[in-house]
């Protein structure tokens, strides 16, 4: 198979791969919180949708930023599309009665998500790993990760759906889906990074396949004689009973919470109105409604993350306990957590710690910016800021008692063919820096045209 | 409301700097760095100790700075028997008017060369204390000012110690800082021979600059801009010498000013209306070592004042943008 072609069949199993859960996760959706209203397979073009279209505005070479709105925009345009497709068909696109509704389901989000909310949800959530895939560097690592990953929460959401009680008639038909392409991504991916060991058993692959093959049924065999349904409704009744502690333990402590006071309703005509009540005297201290309802969302948030946490440390283990397995024989090849599923929640973690920092910092510096600091400083300190980011990134880090020439030094010897480009950023850095002198809008336009050049150029 | 130099005063400070180090080196050879550092010194109305091993140019450079300007010059030879009397004045019976009278010493000029200072004794050394702090002299019980610009420059021999008397701390403290030439590499000694051929450059070296235009450019020195970080960039640098565990003796508050305003002097002489790190960077050594003794094990180690130093400037963040 020649390159291009590897390419393209690894790229298409693993978006069957991430197809396979992502599937699943909107039925699930659908089921509990949509009442089965939307329909899932014509959901998963905006997926593809996205890639498509993100890997065009690659191809044109854009800037970041551009191509950052630009996905935002088709995101939110393309998902609302499918809102007034899915649930709105019957209305034309100018009655603004479906966008009413949209503005309804968000004001009631406390009470429950309303089906417009699910498939805006769902769209935001394949919009979002569609534009993912587009710029994924597609390797062996990458392909593993995306099993790990896709495993565990294909793992997670079978167990939810048994929980509840949600009957999934084509599971074996994605399971079987998502580990045939699980397997062919990572052959072709180990394929094509490990060329020369593959060269070795090109002469001979019929065999090594038809051993493979009896091989995985003698083990489909033994595991069938093993695993009886006795067995298997035995750990199913154990996993439930652990699932009830579970939610037995959060209805306990959501019922440390008062409950939201009931609205007296005006009696209808003809009917007798109620009596009224004498009033509770009991509660002395009332919390007003929006706090509680604040509470209650904090409370599932912290909910859900004690679960994932709890979900994540299980899995953690039975990966731990796979790779002390797999350690022990030679030749094994594994990839650790610690390089594939963990460093994507950690990066995930990393990311949202420093948006709350920035958020929670942004109001200061606003102010601080606003009182000393004029626009265009802030400009050129940004984009100094992301000169160093960039140098770092490729494996020149300022160290922190470096000055601006200095680095500059270091930067020109390591890059020579940029050394006017490096100079002009760092001179205007400098002097907006220590000498608060504000650089005309000509300069400013030449210092981002400088620093958009030496990117390119040297990306080229 | 702070102001802030404008961009024509800075010019003809840079101007006049370039001209004043053009001028001097038509007698020194190289030595552009210490040059420099001279007139960081000028700029900043700081005094300068020139240290190093003998016949490098020292009394040279002492002198062809002074000859470069157009300002009264005395050279005091210091040696053991010199007194306080000789240095600053003294007051002598005039007959004629059968009245006491002032005779003023060397020190009442603009530029004074205090050369092989290590030479006299403490009590004389001393007697530059208080001129070169608060720019006046008290005789008996008479206090009189310094003329405008006042600037010490002083020598001395790191070798042949005998009969010699090191410099007192408070006295070290007062220089603002301390240059060292060291020795010229062949080219620059092969000029050297070939300048002092005939004659002796420095008796035709002509003044660039009026006292007058060096006390205003002393002044415009001191609006030069010291961004906040700047500014706690120094502070940082100086505490660190107080902390270091290898230094006994760490740099003064009056280190802190020198270090700013010596700063504030050379992004000046650079063409530049605010500090850059790297200026502190930049005189942090010069500024700081003769201030700070280093622990005997430090030295017994063969770490001086200088290296320490450079080691805390190694250790120190220079402000600027986070990568975060």
């Amino acid at each position: 198979m020649k390159s291009i072609g590897q390419k393209v069949v690894l790229t298409a199993t693993v978006i069957a791969l991430e197809g396979c859960w992502l599937y699943t996760l909107l039925y699930l959706l659908n089921v509990l919180m949509a009442k089965g209203r939307l329909n899932v397979p014509g959901l998963l073009p905006l997926y593809l949708l996205a890639l498509g279209t993100n890997r065009l505005w690659c191809w044109f070479g854009w800037p970041r930023v551009i191509r950052g709105a630009l996905n935002i925009t088709g995101g939110v345009i393309f998902t609302l599309l499918m809102v007034k497709i899915q649930l709105f068909g019957h209305l034309p696109l100018a009655d603004a009665v479906w966008l009413k509704a949209l503005g309804e389901a968000f004001t009631n989000i406390f009470y429950g998500l309303a089906p417009e909310l699910v498939l805006l949800v769902g769209g935001g959530v394949l919009w979002w790993f569609g534009q993912r895939m587009a710029s994924l560097p597609l390797n062996f690592a990458a392909a593993l990760r995306e099993f790990q990953f896709g495993l565990i929460v294909l793992l997670l959401l079978l167990f939810i759906a048994y929980g509840m009680e949600v009957h999934l008639s084509h599971a074996i038909l994605v399971v079987t889906g998502f580990l045939s392409a699980a397997l062919l991504s990572l052959s072709i991916a180990h394929a094509q990074e490990n060329r020369q060991a593959a060269a070795l058993y090109r002469g001979n692959w019929l065999g090594i396949l038809l051993m493979s093959i009896s091989a995985i049924v003698l083990l489909g065999l033994a595991i069938g004689s093993v695993i009886t349904p006795d067995l298997l409704r035995l750990v199913v009744a154990g996993l439930t009973w652990l699932w009830g502690l579970i939610v037995k333990g959060i209805t306990f402590i959501a019922s440390l919470f008062p409950e939201p006071d009931l609205v007296p309703q005006e009696a209808l005509p003809g009917a007798e109105a109620m009596p009224a009540q004498e009033p509770d005297y009991s509660k002395f201290f009332v919390l007003p409604e929006v706090v509680r309802k604040g509470l209650r969302f904090g409370w599932s948030v912290l909910m859900i993350g004690i679960l994932l946490v709890f979900f994540w440390r299980i899995s953690e283990q039975i990966f731990s306990w796979l790779r002390a397995k797999l350690g022990s024989s030679t030749n094994a090849e594994y990839e650790s957590l610690s390089g594939a599923f963990w460093s994507d929640i950690q990066a995930l973690f990393q990311r949202l710690f420093h948006w709350m920092i920035k958020i929670l910092k942004w109001p200061a510096r606003l102010k601080r910016q606003k009182a000393a600091e004029p626009r265009e400083i802030t400009s050129i300190r940004q984009l100094y800021q992301q000169l160093l980011r960039w140098a770092a990134k490729d494996g020149l880090p300022r160290p922190a008692f470096q000055t601006a020439y200095e680095y500059l030094d270091v930067l020109q010897a390591k890059l020579p063919a940029y050394r006017d480009a490096l100079q002009y950023v760092t001179r205007k850095y400098v002097s907006a820096r220590y000498g608060h002198a504000t650089p005309s809008v000509e300069e400013l336009e030449q210092l981002k045209q400088s620093w958009h050049n030496l990117r390119h150029q040297h990306l080229k | 409301m702070e102001r802030r130099l404008k961009p024509v005063d800075i010019t003809r400070i840079k101007e006049m700097a370039n001209r004043l180090v053009a001028n001097i080196n038509r007698v020194i050879v190289g030595k552009s760095e210490a040059i420099r550092l001279v007139l960081v010194a000028l700029f900043c109305e700081g005094h300068v100790f020139i240290e190093d091993v003998p016949g490098i140019g020292k009394t040279m450079l002492a002198k062809a700075t002074s000859k470069s300007l157009d300002c009264s010059f005395k050279r005091i030879q210091f040696t053991p028997d010199l007194l306080p009397s000789d240095v600053t004045g003294i007051y002598y019976f005039n007959q004629k008017n059968s009245e006491f009278e002032f005779r003023p010493g060397p020190i009442f000029s603009n530029i004074v060369l205090a050369d092989e200072i290590n030479r006299a004794t403490p009590r004389t050394q001393s007697c530059l204390l208080e001129g070169m702090q608060e720019r006046q002299v008290t005789v008996d019980v008479e206090t009189m000012l310094l003329p405008q610009p006042f600037m010490v420059i002083a020598t001395q021999n790191p070798v042949e110690l005998e009969g010699t008397f090191p410099l007192p701390e408070a006295q070290l403290d007062r220089f603002l800082l301390r240059v060292r030439l060291g020795y010229p590499d062949s080219d620059e000694e092969k000029a050297i021979l070939t300048r002092f051929q005939e004659e002796n450059p420095l008796d035709s070296l002509e003044p660039v600059i009026k006292a007058k235009e060096l006390v205003e450019f002393q002044k415009m020195c001191r609006r030069v801009y010291v961004e906040e970080s700047v500014r706690n960039y120094i502070i940082t640098i100086t505490q660190a010498t107080r902390n270091h565990k290898g230094i006994k003796l760490g740099a003064s508050p009056r280190a802190s000013l020198n270090l700013y305003l010596s700063s504030q002097a050379l992004a000046a002489i650079d063409g530049r209306n605010y500090v850059i790190p790297d200026d502190v960077k930049h005189l942090a050594v010069p500024v700081l070592a003769h201030r700070t003794i280093v622990k005997a094990e430090t030295g017994i180690r063969g770490h001086s004042a200088e290296t320490v130093i450079n080691e805390i400037l190694d250790k120190i963040p220079v402000p600027l943008e986070e990568t975060t």
